[in-house]
């Protein structure tokens, strides 16, 4: 049965993996023509939406038991919706080109066509299309062990080589746990806990590198098996990017602003004995939602 | 019951945004064309090493050979027949080694290019500058000449054509030609001199993209 279960679960985080990777594999190529500011606007959306995604679907309930033994295995797929405004951004000119004006040129979100940049003395840019795309999904498999003094562990874990040279490896490592703080307040009408996740995701090593930290305060309060769960917390993303440039080879690195905003979930848990389904809406650094299946304990 | 009026509608609002194509948490997989941009360098070294008041120097580049068009449509994975476009998209110039005389600089200089066997004249491709040359520079975006450029995206056109029809291609080669006074004068110049052409490479990919 748990092995059976871990195959499923496998498959479908490959299956997560498989869709993002022919397009990670052409990533590097596209941001190899582009100068570290033009790779900074080109990646522009990306901050914004992983950190939507992967600081979300974290926790989802306020329940957290004084003391036992329970543990869960399951799967997280969280995804957000871009702005249209996302779409484009405003190249700077790099060294050696001069352009007789500013264009709107498509960012990794963008039209997948190219925009071609007129310079001085005849000289001719072109600034590569994007994937053209409104979403964007994760999907990760989540681990969580408890209870010792109302306290339970929570890791999320996947590193998969696609086996495609261009690309490597997707990592994902996170950690985190989440304490009872209704089991200080007995008269509490609603299950509440505080918690925290860090989280680590790389694509093919260094060409897209993040930090994502997350903390919140989760109330959830039972109704036979649905458990409604409102969250309120807070995010913190960092990402960086380091690539070659076409051409000289030369390792470009790019560093991007922090994201720190608030984040607000709202959700329901079906908690059957062993299965446990749940879905929310997050309304955070990008607006998304999230569902998850987890079976255990 | 109470509770299966609850909580049915909750089951099939999860089956119902995990079951849709496309939908936000379970994206279709489509096959998109993607227009990309590669890029790719030639550079072409001077000497001024003995030269005295003049700085005046011929080198010739074989541009298929330092823009090898076809790996870097192999590193890219663009099929040399989805290439859209091959230009011109720059040129720079850098001292590479410096002149020991603190004041040394090059004033009033061009650059000319020629094509033998296609041009028979040299055509201005960098026009005057004047640059100090007593320390090792990064690249400067040099002035450049329409008609210089012209010629140089004509050249890279033909490098296309014989790459997608897999010929050889005649007339390679590009003859620059520096010419600048070298100040101060009456003291032998020691120095070196470079520039570097970028290109722009605009071609198609076909990539299977989530959304």
């Amino acid at each position: 049965m748990i092995r059976n279960l871990i195959w499923a679960i496998a498959v479908m985080v490959l299956i997560a993996a498989g869709l993002v990777a022919p397009a990670a594999a052409q990533l590097q190529d596209n941001l190899g023509a582009l100068s570290g500011n033009n790779a900074k606007g080109y990646l522009g959306p990306l901050p914004k939406a992983l950190s939507g995604t992967l600081n979300s679907g974290i926790f989802n309930t306020g329940r957290v038991p004084k003391s036992g033994v329970g543990f869960t295995v399951g799967v997280r797929v969280m995804g957000v919706a871009f702005d249209d405004g996302d779409r484009t951004y405003t190249p700077t000119d790099p060294a050696g080109f001069v352009g007789t004006g500013s264009v709107q040129a498509s960012t990794i979100i963008g039209d997948t066509q190219a925009v071609t940049q007129a310079g001085v003395g005849g000289t001719t840019l072109f600034h590569p299309g994007g994937f053209d795309i409104g979403e964007f999904a994760v999907a990760v498999p989540e681990l969580t062990i408890g209870s010792v003094a109302g306290t339970r562990a929570v890791v999320r874990w996947i590193s998969v080589d696609v086996g495609d040279a261009d690309f490597g490896k997707l990592e994902l490592f996170g950690i985190g746990a989440q304490h009872s703080i209704s089991q200080y307040f007995e008269a509490l009408p609603l299950d509440l806990a505080a918690g925290v996740f860090y989280q680590k995701f790389k694509i093919s090593d260094k060409l897209v590198d993040t930090k994502a930290l997350h903390f919140d305060v989760t109330g959830s309060k039972s109704f036979g098996p649905l458990q409604p769960y409102v969250a309120v917390g807070f995010d913190n993303f960092e990402m960086s990017s380091e690539y070659d440039a076409a051409g000289t080879g030369q390792k470009i690195s790019v560093d991007f602003d922090t994201e720190s905003n608030m984040h607000l979930t709202v959700g329901g848990l079906l908690n059957f004995p062993v299965v446990k389904i749940h879905g929310e809406v997050n309304v955070a650094a990008v607006n998304g939602a999230a569902v998850g299946i987890s079976f255990g304990l | 019951m109470r509770l299966n009026r609850i909580w049915l509608p909750g089951v099939l609002v999860v089956a119902a945004s995990l079951a849709g194509n496309g939908c936000i948490l379970l994206p279709e997989i489509k096959e998109k064309i993607v227009q990309l941009a590669v890029g790719g360098t030639t550079t072409a070294n001077f000497d001024a090493a003995g030269m005295i008041n003049a700085f005046d120097q011929t080198t010739s580049v074989d541009i298929s050979a330092e823009v090898n068009l076809a790996k870097i449509l192999d590193d890219a994975g663009i099929d040399v027949s989805k290439v859209k476009d091959i230009k011109v998209s720059g040129i720079s110039y850098r001292v590479s080694r410096p002149d020991p005389d603190a004041s040394r600089e090059i004033q009033g200089g061009t650059v000319t290019v020629q094509r033998p066997g296609v041009t028979s004249s040299e055509i201005q491709v960098i026009s005057s500058f004047t640059e100090t040359v007593n320390s090792v520079t990064t690249y400067k975006t040099a002035p450049v000449s329409a008609a210089g450029v012209t010629l140089m995206n004509g050249l890279l056109a033909d490098m296309l054509t014989s790459v997608q029809n897999g010929t050889p291609l005649a007339n390679p080669t590009i003859v620059y030609h520096i010419t600048g006074i070298s100040a101060p004068t009456g003291v032998t110049s020691n120095f070196a001199w470079e520039i570097k052409v970028n290109v722009s490479v605009l071609g198609e990919v076909t990539v299977s993209v989530p959304e």
